[in-house]
């Protein structure tokens, strides 16, 4: 699949079918988070971590404390940041800001990655942190960021409305258009 | 005004629905809680999605609770909640005008079964 037809095809999936997902695709999506580019390369310190929810038990309670989880997702990956090891390394800016960077970044690659697979992925926020962290063991210095729910899509959802380029998109000086009329 | 379930429609439902109601609510509890700490950072507009989102589950309290029955004018509400709230993230001007429709549907409802009550 080309680049450009994943971006532009891709959807956020929020009905799945009951089909488990193989654990080849999961780790196919999981590398791809792996090789999404980090500030200062902070990833080698294991500043970007990853947890999978597969247990069907678990990822139920997992949906009770997150009300944005799609009802039927079979399984779901928590893009985590270590802060801990991101203040050693490289600071509190690191620390605060560029580790949600890096995971929002990893994300895009897994949803990429999971379009381009067959499967459809959404990703969530809309979570409980505080419950996520106490169901999954999560210590207290690492931070799931954001959650992809992954499974075969049942639904094919049409694509959003999108912001028109030229109302977003400047040429050397914000404010002074890039695509000029006629 | 208190819901009755009697003891004698207790012993009817047996235990095996009445822990499904218990399942239920506590479900309904967590999202409500859940929600409360979500909507402190999450958008205002959240706000409203979380609370009709509550209120479509709590329309389906009647599936879990045998002392309660299905209502018509709320199953029509909850049908449409479901397949309206998704607006949020598309049109925000077409989100508020649903929430507008269904409080003049509870007003017009609430009119009528004022007058089927006196």
């Amino acid at each position: 699949m080309e680049v450009w037809d994943a971006i532009r095809r891709r959807r956020s999936i929020r009905k799945y079918k009951s089909q488990p997902v193989g654990e080849e695709l999961v780790q196919k999506i999981l590398e791809a988070g792996r090789w999404a580019p980090s500030a200062s390369n902070m990833q080698m310190w294991g500043t970007r971590e990853f947890v999978v929810v597969k247990d069907a038990k678990i990822m139920e309670i997992i949906r009770k404390v997150s009300p944005g989880c799609p009802k039927t997702a079979p399984l779901a990956i928590f893009a985590c940041s270590n802060r801990k090891r991101a203040y050693e390394k490289c600071g509190k800016f690191a620390r605060d800001y560029l580790t949600t960077v890096d995971c929002a970044m990893a994300v895009e690659n897994m949803l990429l990655m999971a379009h381009s697979l067959g499967l459809g992925a959404c990703t969530v926020k809309s979570f409980s942190s505080v419950a996520v962290k106490q169901i999954l063991e999560i210590p207290e210095n690492v931070e799931p960021e954001l959650m992809v729910t992954i499974g075969y899509p049942d639904e094919k959802p049409a694509p959003p409305p999108k912001i028109a380029l030229e109302k977003i998109t400047y040429l050397d000086r914000y404010g002074d258009k890039l695509f000029k009329k006629g | 005004m208190a819901i009755n379930c009697s003891k004698k429609d207790d012993e009817h439902v047996g235990n095996k629905k009445k822990d499904e109601g218990n399942e239920y609510l506590f479900e309904l509890a967590t999202f409500l809680a859940v929600s409360a700490s979500g909507c402190m950072d999450e958008p205002p507009s959240y706000g409203s999605l979380r609370l009709i989102e509550a209120l479509s589950k709590l329309i389906d309290l009647p599936k879990h609770v045998s002392c309660l029955s299905e209502d018509k004018f709320l199953k029509g509400i909850k049908n449409d909640i479901d397949e309206k709230s998704s607006l949020i993230l598309s049109n925000m001007e077409e989100f508020n005008g649903f929430i507008d429709e269904l409080v003049s549907r509870f007003v017009i409802e609430l009119k009528e079964r004022q007058k089927r009550l006196s």
